[in-house]
Parts: C-alpha cells; sequence; structure tokens
C-alpha cells in the first residue's frame, strides 16, 4: 500500500512539472507564431498521440469490462484503476485535440449547442463526452463493479475508436485513409494500446493479457502488410512512400521492432518481467508510429498541394482533368508539437494519479469498513 | 433560383498569375496565403511535350464535402450556391482542410505577418485586418463584389478573359452559353462534390 502510495506521489509530481513544461511551451508558442503544433501538415504527432490517448481509454474500458467478466483474472478488483486510467487518458486526449489542433480552443463548447449532425467531429465529441460520463460514474461507484455500466462504457468505447477511424476514412480520395481495413486498424491499435496499459495495472503477469497484446499486433502487422501490398498494386502514394519514399525507414522500424518484435516477446512463455516490460512499451511506442506513419502517408499529398510559395513556379505532374498531386511534402515536426505533446502526457500522469488515489482510498476505506464489521 | 459558377478558358490561360496577384490584393492575403493559384504542370513527352496552365481555386461545390464535415456549421452553401465560411463560428479544426479534395483551403496561422521585416505596411493593416488567427480561409467567389453586381477579382483582372462567372441557372446567361457550346470537365469528378468550377 505504501509503495503504491510512493509511486503515486512520483507519478503525480512528474506528470505535474511535464505538463508545465507543456504548458509554458505552448504560452509561447501562442504569443509567438500561434499555430497549434506548427508544421507543413495540418496533422501529425500531436493528432497521433490523440487518437492514441483516446484509444488507449477505449482499450482500458473494454478491457475493465473483460474483467468484469473473468477474462482477466489478475485484474480483478482493480477495474476502479482501469477506470482512472480511462478517464485519465479521455481527458488528456480532450485537452490535446482542443488546445493543440484548434485554432480557436475557445470555441469548442459552441459544440454543445450548434454541433451539426453531418460531421463525425461532432459525433466524436459526444461520444467522448459520452464515455467520459460513464467512466467517471464506474470510478466513483463503490463495491461490486456494475456489469450494465462496464457493458454501456465498452460499447460507448467502441463508438469512439471506430468513428475516429471513420473521420480519416471518409475524406475524399486519399490514399491510405480510404481503406476499409482503417476501423479494423484502429480497434485493434485501441484494443492494443488498452491491454498494454491494463499489463502494467497487473504487474506485468497476465499471460492471458500478453497474448491479447501479442495478437493485436501481429494483426496489425499483418494487415499493414496486406494494405502496402494493395497499395503498391494500385500505385499508391502511401505503398511508394512506405517502399522507397522518405517514410519507410519509420514504416518498417515501427511493423518490426514496435509491433513483430514485441508480440514475439510476449507470445514466448520464457520472457522474463523485465522483457515483458521492455515488450510493452516497444508495443505501445509501435501503436503511436504506426498511427502517426498512416496519418503522414495520406497527408503527404494534401500537404503538397497546400504548400504556396510567392515567386515559384508551381510545378505538379498529372493530367490537366485529374487532380494527381504527385508532389510529396516531408513532414518537419516541430519543437513546439513535441513540447504540447509532452504536456499531455503530463497530464495524463497527474491526472491518472490523483484519480487513482480516490479511487485507492475508497478502497481502503471500504475494506477498513469490513474489517470493523466483521469484528 | 441564381446558382453561381465559373468557367475557365485554359486555352486561353497564359499563366500570367493577374488573376492570383488580384485575389491576394483584393482580399488581402499575406504571405502564404492563396485563395486561388495558377498550377503549371507539363504533359507528354519530348518531342510532344507541352505545357500545361491550370488556374486552381475553390470549387464551391453543389455537395461540399467542406460543409459536410465542419462539426459548427461554420462553413454552408448558401442558398446562390457559393460555399461561405463564417470566422466567426469558425473553432479551427482543419477538418474542412483535409476533407477537400482540391486542397484550396488555407490555414491563417499569423494574419499579422507582412511581406516586410519593417513591419506591416499602411496598406497591410487595412487589408489584413478581416482575417482571424486560427481560422480557415478560401475563395468564396469574392461574395461581397457579386453581392454589389461586380465580378470576382479574378474574372475582372483576366488579360485573356479566360475566366467566366455568372448564373448557371439563368440559360442566358454566358457561362451558360459557354458551358452549352464547348467540352468542359471538373476537378475530381470521382470525389462526387459536382464542383461549379468548369473548365473548357
Amino acid at each position: 500500500m505504501m509503495k503504491t502510495k510512493s509511486m503515486n506521489s512520483k507519478m503525480l509530481i512528474i506528470g505535474c512539472v511535464l505538463f508545465v513544461f507543456g504548458l509554458i511551451c505552448y504560452l509561447a508558442m501562442q504569443v509567438s507564431a500561434g499555430v497549434p503544433a506548427s508544421t507543413n501538415y495540418p496533422f501529425g504527432l500531436y493528432l497521433a498521440m490523440f487518437f492514441c490517448f483516446a484509444g488507449a481509454a477505449c482499450g482500458l474500458a473494454v478491457v475493465a469490462l473483460l474483467t468484469t467478466f473473468g477474462v482477466f483474472p489478475e485484474l480483478a478488483g482493480k477495474h476502479r484503476r482501469l477506470y482512472a486510467g480511462t478517464l485519465a487518458l479521455l481527458v488528456t486526449a480532450g485537452i490535446t485535440i482542443t488546445f493543440l489542433d484548434c485554432g480557436q480552443p475557445a470555441r469548442v463548447p459552441r459544440m454543445l449547442f450548434a454541433a451539426s449532425g453531418t460531421s463525425l467531429v461532432s459525433w466524436d465529441f459526444f461520444s467522448l463526452i459520452t464515455i467520459t460520463i460513464l467512466s467517471f460514474i464506474a470510478l466513483m461507484r463503490k463495491g461490486q463493479p456494475s456489469k450494465v455500466l462496464a457493458i454501456l462504457a465498452a460499447i460507448a468505447a467502441t463508438f469512439v475508436v471506430v468513428v475516429e477511424a471513420l473521420i480519416l476514412f471518409v475524406t475524399a480520395d486519399v490514399d491510405l485513409w480510404n481503406s476499409a481495413l482503417m476501423v479494423v486498424i484502429y480497434l485493434l491499435e485501441a484494443y492494443a494500446l488498452g491491454c498494454t496499459l491494463a499489463l502494467f495495472a497487473a504487474g506485468m503477469e497476465s499471460r492471458a493479457l500478453r497474448l491479447n497484446i501479442g495478437g493485436a499486433l501481429i494483426a496489425l502487422a499483418v494487415i499493414q502488410i496486406i494494405e502496402l501490398i494493395g497499395g503498391i498494386y494500385v500505385k499508391s502514394t502511401a505503398s511508394a512512400l512506405f517502399t522507397t519514399g522518405y517514410l519507410a525507414p519509420m514504416f518498417w522500424l515501427t511493423v518490426v521492432v514496435g509491433l513483430v518484435v514485441p508480440a514475439v516477446l510476449l507470445f514466448r512463455q520464457g520472457t522474463q518481467p523485465s522483457g515483458v516490460k521492455v515488450a510493452s512499451v516497444l508495443a505501445i511506442l509501435g501503436v503511436i508510429f504506426d498511427k502517426l506513419a498512416v496519418i503522414l502517408a495520406g497527408e503527404a499529398p494534401i500537404a503538397a498541394g497546400s504548400i504556396l510559395t510567392e515567386g515559384s513556379t508551381f510545378i505538379a505532374a498529372g493530367a490537366p482533368h485529374t487532380f494527381n498531386m504527385t508532389r510529396i511534402a516531408i513532414y518537419q515536426l516541430s519543437f513546439m508539437e513535441v513540447a504540447g505533446v509532452i504536456g499531455a502526457l503530463g497530464i495524463a500522469l497527474a491526472v491518472f494519479a490523483l484519480l487513482d488515489r480516490i479511487a485507492s482510498n475508497d478502497a481502503v476505506a471500504q475494506s477498513n469498513e469490513v474489517e470493523s464489521a466483521s469484528e | 433560383m441564381t446558382r453561381y459558377a465559373m468557367a475557365i478558358k485554359t486555352k486561353n490561360c497564359v499563366g500570367c498569375n493577374s488573376c492570383t496577384v488580384a485575389c491576394k490584393v483584393g482580399n488581402g492575403l499575406g504571405p502564404g496565403l492563396f485563395y486561388s493559384h495558377v498550377k503549371i504542370s507539363e504533359a507528354g513527352t519530348y518531342p510532344n511535350a507541352k505545357m500545361v496552365v491550370q488556374p486552381i481555386l475553390c470549387n464551391n461545390c453543389e455537395n461540399a464535402a467542406c460543409a459536410e464535415v465542419c462539426p459548427v456549421h461554420a462553413t454552408y452553401v448558401r442558398p446562390d450556391g457559393i460555399v461561405v465560411i463564417d470566422q466567426d463560428k469558425c473553432i479551427g479544426c482543419r477538418y474542412c482542410m483535409i476533407a477537400c479534395p482540391y486542397d484550396v483551403r488555407q490555414f491563417i496561422t499569423d494574419p499579422d505577418k507582412g511581406y516586410y521585416d519593417e513591419g506591416l505596411t499602411a496598406f497591410e493593416k487595412q487589408a489584413y485586418g478581416h482575417h482571424q488567427k486560427g481560422t480557415v480561409e478560401k475563395c468564396e467567389f469574392c461574395v461581397d463584389r457579386v453581392e454589389q453586381g461586380k465580378l470576382p477579382y479574378c474574372v475582372q483582372i483576366c488579360p485573356a478573359k479566360a475566366r467566366i462567372f455568372g448564373d448557371i441557372e439563368d440559360p442566358d446567361s454566358e457561362i451558360s452559353k459557354v458551358l452549352r457550346e464547348n467540352e468542359h470537365h471538373v476537378l475530381n469528378e470521382a470525389a462526387g462534390t459536382e464542383p461549379c468550377v468548369f473548365y473548357l
């Protein structure tokens, strides 16, 4: 108990430090450039992280449901901790997308009263709010976990992930994003992230979780290869970027080191706990970079079309009746974007530490009540 | 019912970029901002290679993907077909930029940035005032001018008379006649957005 409290305090301090660092950089960015996450691409690392925060939160909600039904016995009694993680990640996702993505964050609450039903962003907004409320109720609810609540939270979580996959899927004529497998990729990524975080909660000692993560990672690797082969067949820009383009090193490193290697380590029975930890960290990084690769590959031609400068002759190949942009923009990761993501990670740690403390205190008080009643 | 559209005679276009400049000056667009530009591409191979000039601007689509994805109704299609953005409503999420199949939307990062290191000129101070940082903008067929019965800047300035603007619902309008009498195409028809910029 003491050890958990000390860990919790450390997490809170680290989270606050990271958050303050991110906040200072964000404020400096607002004063100078004024662009949230200034790069030559509209979306970059911060968006991949938003999807990962939201996905991981949803994955945890699904793991909490499975735990309620006894699939992961090592997590029994820790469901409130899982919901604390879900809630912390949802809060972080919300803050990330509002402050790093939106040019006018103060206007985001407008969506509560003037949302458009045809926009998937609105659906995402309201489904995120729904799962946040459900997770909060599940976290605050003392005693045995409610199966109904767990089911509702898991349904809302799945809906969030599907909507977020469709946000990219419905964009007109974008390589890779228009893939029918986008929803499957997002679901697998969310589940892998949720299981990996739950594995940390279980002290790295759940064989079932390890197999689930490994399975999800292998499935992701296979799908990405299938996508690549399909892309090569239709000569898509994304596949060219992954095979010979500037994203190729990142893509292959992600598939091998971020997906296949951790899967093998997690499948192996003899892997030491330290090896499981390394595999888990690699799995999280693998999913983050997998998301980033998909986002960047889809955007590359779009970003190239958006870059126009005075005095330059804008030459692009392609027949005039098509709109085939063959120029590719290189993604430039900005310091501010990294700082924003670090700040967001700080928020996730700090909020989780606070919520976990509430859940733990309630659990202690509850066990004390049970003990005194039995006496 | 009025439905505004533009026809561009690509064979007339000489790629002088007068439209680009007129649009920038008229709409007060700072460095790096373009509502309209001219794409110059090469077609064919030597000895039959040729240079193709293609003006690009917002297609003010009938089924505007940007309006559909906007989460707060900031982008909408007017009854006369012009797709406009309410800057006061835009939250700057940039989803419309990604949804647009023509890459013609611009994100305003720094409206106070001018062309000179010494700061904004008197013209720039006046011209850039209406832009809002962190919002998205695009060509709106110079809607303010159209409401006054004037032509968009790019149409008025074109020295080769390559651009024709008008109401395609009016069978007697110049644009209707030109479209009736000439073969034409739209960009990225497969996107299903029903663009209102036609290339002859």
